[in-house]
């Protein structure tokens, strides 16, 4: 591995960020302390289990939970859960409030219900086939849930000037995030009346807007925790049932209500993978350049849109981000079918084509007789360049990547001259550092950061980013500890809690470090200026000279001349008052329309001859 | 007054060490060590992701041995040795496993660790210098979703080094 | 961030290989449901620590401007290629191309005898 160069901020040698050091939530994690969801425990806690539909589809004719309410250690049944109908198998249809979990279990099998069986689309090719029933009532038509269609440049004028046209088509079969964390929830009904629930999931901000709608009370009397998770990889995005149902019990019962699924009711809760069948048409030149790509997924949604939506766009969104595709065409449909809904897992959307695109331009390197790793550098896209689809790249290293690849791997040593039976491949990708809009459509910043400075000499940071293991609690501790030039383990986080953080819209995109990161730099670099400020002042130092590091504030002329960051923040407070800052980020819009055509064209081709 | 269902009743009662402290705890019959552990006791930090045996994500050491906790029956643990990662330090340090674990990003969620941790520590009871191989062999029944595992062989392998340093400079 | 590499060769070596959300309809004389194939830890394979091989990771920095100290995303990125990676090293290997994720010995050897 390459060790981290000395890089520099402002003249300075970094010296937190970049420098190997234990992580802030090492200590807790190793100890077994990180306290998880279901590791919350609370007095008069009573335990819920939901009843989940056995049918793939049907229309629920009657509940009868009388049996279930009357079952001793039973405090609560809620009905309505799917109020009409059931579209998986797992599809939640009530749910049991007991003292126990598994006296709930048991009420569980007392609660009858009465199913009208519906007819079952079992795969993307039977919705395309069977337009009635309708899984949903919304969605484009028939049980498509969305169709994106999508233009840039001509792509026929592509194929014509191509000395070659490939065609095919690839599977790829639907996978689960499976976090060994199963997905838990604890709600309650607090002294003064509000809601706090406390769950593992990576977007507290979208669950407390969820519970608002759902509960119809005001956001601003929920409090939602996203305690940190046990994995999470994309599938604690979505706000689920179960996290409704213990809100909505605590507040009828007034008392703790956890919920902790089985693992089984974690692969049925699913939001992973889509399975995506795929086609590829993709035009080149002898010496390997591409002339035009067109892209037509079928993409299997499951019986719920999740972000499927999101999911759609992103499967033909990052084709041209790695190589030079002047012309480009996608064509994506997303169906409804009667299986566990699918969503976004790492990589949402695009793993799929990418493998498509990879495997289809190893095939290309054969027929040109061109070494894959040569014809991926002629190809390469670079730094800043703007792709036919108008993504603008921002930092592009591929050719060097490749380059580097090949060396450390001995890849021309190796590359079909290994014997039968072993082999080697190569592989790229590119992926974009945050979503540039919020799932709700708003002009508001998408991460915000407080700090409070302490005259212990101690930051609090306040923040609504969502440790999901990936190290976010520590990118802020880090990045705060950096601008103010003291330890990582000065700093206090508050996290993931919308009543003491500002917004983040959550962990996924790949979003946190950039966005939370950067707001946390600007709540760090306005607190540094207002200390500077009063430090200057008392030393009588122009500010300029004065420099934050191993926990003081001094003159970088005449280092011995300072005072120590406790000091600063004291001096800070007698000069302006408590010392507080904010920051927050908002993704910067890219104007890059005009460029060339685009138009919407319609999804006609008979997808279902593919295979 | 009502009658309690049988789940709620408390009606076993056993004695064991639990990481190397005389416990008196009662229980429901029906539960296992995991529950036991986590809702009577308090100890959370041993972990679930299945309760049926798969992810290991609930191993402790029951006199010295690593065991899935959702698969013994907390009647079973009368008089016997149970270790959890609460057990692990000593003295108010962190056990060489832990420190090496937390120093070199072993540990990423968080969750699966505890597990991997007393497991590994059953492992250098038994074999002080594994190999890489018998250190996969040994955690292979726990699983990682985050990590790869790569930085967890790591771990295990800096803390035998550390293990070994104290070692001499005591003798 | 070597975590996050490690981690995405791992999960992707999983989808790669073995990893699947599948069903299956149950008999007439059931239900006749579509049910999940593998729901349980044990029937879904996943990658255990004996199947993880080593990998050497290599990091080329191209600080961004727009993040945080030049910083950008990790974790999702680095799983993308591993899926295409495995087939095409399949396909060198023993010389079928395998057009399905994931890459099962059997489709392999399906792929052989045609």
């Amino acid at each position: 591995m390459t060790p981290v160069g000395a890089r520099k901020a402002n003249g300075d040698e970094l010296r937190v960020i970049g420098v190997p050091r234990r992580r802030v939530d090492a200590r807790a994690k190793v100890t077994g302390q990180t306290r998880f969801a279901d590791d919350i425990f609370l007095p008069r806690m009573a335990h819920s289990k939901l009843l989940r539909s056995p049918h793939p589809h049907a229309r629920i004719r009657k509940i009868d939970t009388s049996r279930a309410a009357a079952h001793p250690g039973v405090y609560l049944v809620l009905q309505a859960l799917c109020v009409d109908r059931v579209r998986h198998v797992g599809d939640p249809v009530a749910a049991v409030i007991a003292r126990e979990e598994l006296t709930a279990f048991e009420a569980l099998d007392l609660i009858d219900v009465e199913y009208e069986i519906l007819t079952t689309i079992s795969s993307s090719e039977e919705a395309l086939r069977t337009p009635e029933p309708r899984i949903h009532e919304y969605g484009e038509e028939g049980n498509i849930h969305k169709l994106v269609a999508l233009e840039f440049g001509n792509v026929e004028e592509g194929f014509a000037e191509a000395d070659e046209i490939f065609e095919d088509t690839f599977f790829f079969q639907g996978n689960t995030h499976l976090a060994i964390e199963q997905h838990a929830a604890v709600a309650i009904k607090d002294p003064d009346g509000k809601l706090t629930i406390w769950s593992s999931t990576q977007t507290p901000h979208y669950l407390h807007r969820a519970l608002a709608k759902v509960l119809e009370m005001p956001a601003a009397h929920i409090r939602v925790i996203a305690t940190p998770n046990g994995g999470g990889f994309g599938g604690k995005s979505d706000p689920f049932n179960h996290e409704i149902v213990v809100a909505k019990a605590a507040l009828m019962l007034d008392r703790p209500v956890k919920i902790c699924l089985t693992r089984e009711e974690v692969f049925y809760c699913h939001r992973g993978r889509h399975p995506v069948l795929m086609k590829f048409k993709t035009g080149v030149k002898k010496d390997g350049a591409i002339t035009g790509m067109h892209l037509q997924t079928l993409i299997d949604g499951g019986a719920y849109g999740s972000y499927g939506v999101a999911s759609t766009f992103y499967a033909g969104a990052l084709q041209t981000t790695t190589y030079h595709i002047p012309r480009y065409r996608y064509q994506g449909c997303r169906t409804f079918t009667n299986k566990p809904p699918c969503g976004p897992k790492r990589g949402h959307g695009t793993p799929q084509p990418r493998f498509g695109q990879e495997v289809q331009l190893d095939k290309i390197a054969e027929r040109l007789k061109m070494d894959p790793a040569d014809l991926r550098l002629r190809i390469a896209e670079s730094s800043n360049a703007l792709t036919a689809n108008f993504f603008r790249l921002g930092t592009v290293n591929l050719a060097e990547c490749i380059r580097r690849v090949v060396k450390v791997s001995g890849w021309k040593e190796k590359f079909r001259k290994f014997p039968e039976g072993r082999g080697v491949g190569l592989a790229c990708s590119a992926y974009l550092t945050g979503a540039g809009l919020p799932i709700y459509w708003n002009k508001m910043p998408h991460s915000g950061v407080q700090l409070k400075f302490d005259r212990s000499g101690g930051v609090s940071i306040f923040c609504g980013a969502t440790e999901i293991g990936q190290g976010s609690d520590d990118v802020l501790a880090g990045i705060v500890a950096e601008v103010l030039g003291i330890d990582t383990f000065d700093v206090r986080l508050f996290t993931g809690d919308t009543d003491l953080g500002p917004v983040d819209l959550g962990s996924y995109s790949s979003r946190v470090t950039l966005m939370a990161g950067n707001a946390a730099l600007q709540a760090a670099e306005r607190g540094r200026a207002i200390l500077r400020d009063a430090v200057a002042e008392k030393l009588e130092v122009p500010k300029e000279r004065l420099r934050f590091a191993e926990r003081r504030v001094f003159d970088s002329a005449a280092p011995e001349k300072g005072v120590t960051f406790q000091e600063a923040v004291c001096l800070a407070e007698a000069r302006f008052g408590t010392i507080g800052t904010v920051g927050s980020y908002t993704p910067p819009l890219y104007k890059g329309g005009g460029v060339g055509p685009l138009r919407p064209i319609p999804i006609p081709p008979p997808l279902l001859k593919w295979k | 007054m009502t009658t309690l269902p049988i789940e709620s009743q408390k009606t076993s009662q056993i004695r064991f060490t639990l990481n190397g402290e005389e416990t008196d705890v009662c229980f429901a019959p029906y539960k296992t060590l995991l529950e036991v552990l986590r809702e009577d006791l308090g100890h959370t930090g041993t972990k679930h992701g299945c309760e049926l045996g798969e992810c290991g994500a609930c191993a402790v050491l029951l006199d010295g041995k690593p065991v899935l906790s959702c698969l013994v029956l907390a009647v079973d643990c009368s008089g016997r040795q149970v270790l959890t990662v609460e057990g692990l330090g000593e003295d108010g340090n962190l056990h060489p496993l832990q420190d090496a674990f937390a120093d070199l990003g072993a540990a990423q969620c968080g969750y699966c660790t505890p597990a991997i941790l007393v497991t590994a520590k059953a492992l250098l009871d038994q074999n002080p210098h594994p190999s890489r191989d018998q250190i996969r062999e040994a955690i292979s029944g726990n699983l990682c979703r985050c990590t790869g595992y790569l930085q967890i062989f790591e771990a295990v392998e800096a803390a035998v080094l550390k293990i070994a340093a104290q070692k001499s400079t005591v003798t | 961030m070597r975590g996050q590499v490690e981690g995405s060769v791992y999960m992707g070596l999983g989808e790669a290989l073995m990893e699947e959300q599948e069903f299956r309809r149950l008999p007439k004389k059931l239900s006749h449901a579509l049910v999940h194939k593998f729901p349980s830890i044990l029937e879904y394979k996943s990658p255990t620590s004996l199947d993880m091989p080593e990998v050497t990771t290599e990091l080329i920095e191209a600080p961004d401007p727009r993040g945080p100290f030049g910083a950008k995303e990790v974790g999702q990125g680095p799983l993308l290629p591993i899926m295409p990676a495995v087939a095409n090293a399949v396909y060198d290997a023993v010389g079928v191309r395998i057009d399905e994720i994931p890459v099962t010995p059997e489709k392999i050897m399906k792929a052989l005898a045609e």
